[in-house]
């Protein structure tokens, strides 16, 4: 059933090396605000499961 | 009215959940159930899945969720919480329209779920209304239940009637800019956001600001229903062009850029977090397997209200809360394919480098008639699109934040 996966190369900047304080420092952006929610769920990990598409 | 015969072939009938759950595969528990109130609505959208599209077994439905099944529901929920040990769950009131089910339907309905709710899980409440019955007593009951309010807007007033219109063919937009207004002066807490339709016919950016007019903690941009068989306006199935990515790139650009964040739009920030390495909260992106369950009005335990869209009877489990327990539907083919995440796709979506992130789009969008859901969104390209624009815009920010920081 499972298949392999072809690499999937992140562009993206490693964020390894900033610091908690860096990360609440970046402004009140959309760009901002999803580091924090990115920081936010992996102190948190609570089992991450999609929601209805239909309600808000 | 015929009703076409599936043939038995079509994925995810052929899916065998118990070879899965041999080789080490659980459900995720429901999270979320949405409580079909009422079964009729006082708008004639004309792209309603409900009412407009090829299942129309509405017509025989109950009309109104019976005392008896409310209570076998929340009884369903209770026990399915408790029994996965759940710390939180939400129920969603839906339709139809489910504010026509009056107050008195809706503050029993409340009562009822905590009362049969252990008092240490938390209950998120919440109605999705089209926005024309907010009136001050019904205000006063969701507000007395604390029910949060998602309304229905498809952007300015001509935006709006284009499609959300009384079957007298008179636009509702009035009568929801009038609710919105009650709601939000007097119950601003309970306003949880707006979900608009996308219609590309309608200049973006217009739409998108014409909702900020309403000031919304959140939006989410819906792509019209329709699949493969069936496609949505504008589509053509196959062609790579990419009405609806463009419309929503448009949007993006205009949010994403403003100095600081005037409302959170779901489908954006999922496909930001999914970007940056997350994983998505709602079940039109990404592959975070889907906990809800809907619940009809006769008490039918469905797979999925919305797979209305893609043929009459895709919806059915067999099941019905007033005699089954929630945990048999985690083993229904239809629940289980939504929960499978990369081996639900298909051949053309996992060799595609931003699978990961577009999960092949929203389910019942990959609906092909004699195949099945193991497709392709209709709305691929589009798709596409979207997240390598989200991308390459968060990745430029992300480049040059860190060379501030160096």
């Amino acid at each position: 059933m499972d298949q392999p996966s072809p690499p999937y190369e992140s562009d993206l900047v490693d964020l390894t090396d900033m610091t908690l304080r860096e990360v609440m420092a970046i402004d009140d952006s959309v760009l901002g605000q999803a580091l924090r929610r990115l920081w936010r769920e992996a102190d948190d990990p609570e089992e991450l499961v999609a929601g209805y598409t239909e309600a808000i | 009215m015929t009703t076409r015969i599936r043939p038995p072939a079509e994925w995810p009938a052929t899916l065998d959940v118990a070879a899965l759950a041999a080789r080490g595969w659980r459900p995720v528990p429901f999270r979320q159930f949405v409580l079909k109130l009422f079964g009729r609505c006082d708008l004639a959208c004309d792209y309603c899945y409900m009412f407009a599209m090829t299942d129309q077994s509405w017509r025989t439905a109950p009309v109104a969720m019976p005392g008896h099944v409310v209570t076998a529901a929340a009884q369903r929920i209770a026990a399915h919480a408790t029994r996965h040990d759940l710390r939180s769950v939400a129920v969603v009131l839906h339709g139809g329209e489910p504010l026509l089910a009056g107050a008195e339907a809706i503050a029993l309905i409340a009562t009822t779920l905590r009362r049969r709710l252990p008092e240490a899980i938390n209950l998120d409440l919440r109605v999705q209304t089209n926005g024309t019955r907010l009136d001050e007593p019904l205000l006063a009951t969701l507000a007395a239940h604390h029910i949060r309010v998602g309304v229905s807007l498809d952007g300015g007033e001509r935006e709006h009637d284009r499609h959300r219109r009384y079957a007298s063919g008179r636009g509702s937009f009035a009568a929801v800019r009038a609710g919105l207004a009650r709601l939000r002066a007097g119950y601003p807490e309970l306003f949880a956001g707006l979900l608009c339709t996308i219609d590309v016919r309608n200049d973006p950016v217009r739409t998108y600001e014409a909702l900020l007019e309403f000031a919304p903690p959140a939006v989410d941009l819906l792509l019209p229903h329709g699949n493969w068989s069936q496609p949505p306006p504008g589509r053509s199935p196959g062609d790579p062009a990419t009405p609806y990515g463009d419309w929503l790139v448009a949007v993006f650009d205009r949010w994403y850029q403003a100095p600081s964040k005037e409302t959170a739009v779901r489908i954006f920030e999922e496909i930001i977090h999914l970007s940056l390495g997350g994983a998505s909260r709602i079940e039109s992106i990404g592959l975070s397997p889907t906990a809800v369950a809907v619940i009809a009005t006769d008490g039918a335990i469905e797979v999925l209200d919305t797979l209305r869209s893609a043929h009459a009877g895709a919806v059915g489990t067999g099941l019905n809360v007033v005699t089954d327990e929630l945990d048999a539907a985690l083993a229904h083919p239809g629940v289980a394919a939504r929960q499978i995440g990369r081996a639900a796709l298909s051949d053309t979506c996992l060799a595609c480098p931003v699978h990961r992130v577009c999960g092949g789009g929203y389910y019942p969008h990959r609906y092909r008639r004699d195949a099945g859901f193991r497709n392709p969104s209709v709305y691929c390209p589009d798709l596409r699109r979207l997240i390598d624009h989200i991308h390459r815009r968060v990745w430029e920010d992300m480049t040059a934040n860190a060379s501030r920081q160096c």
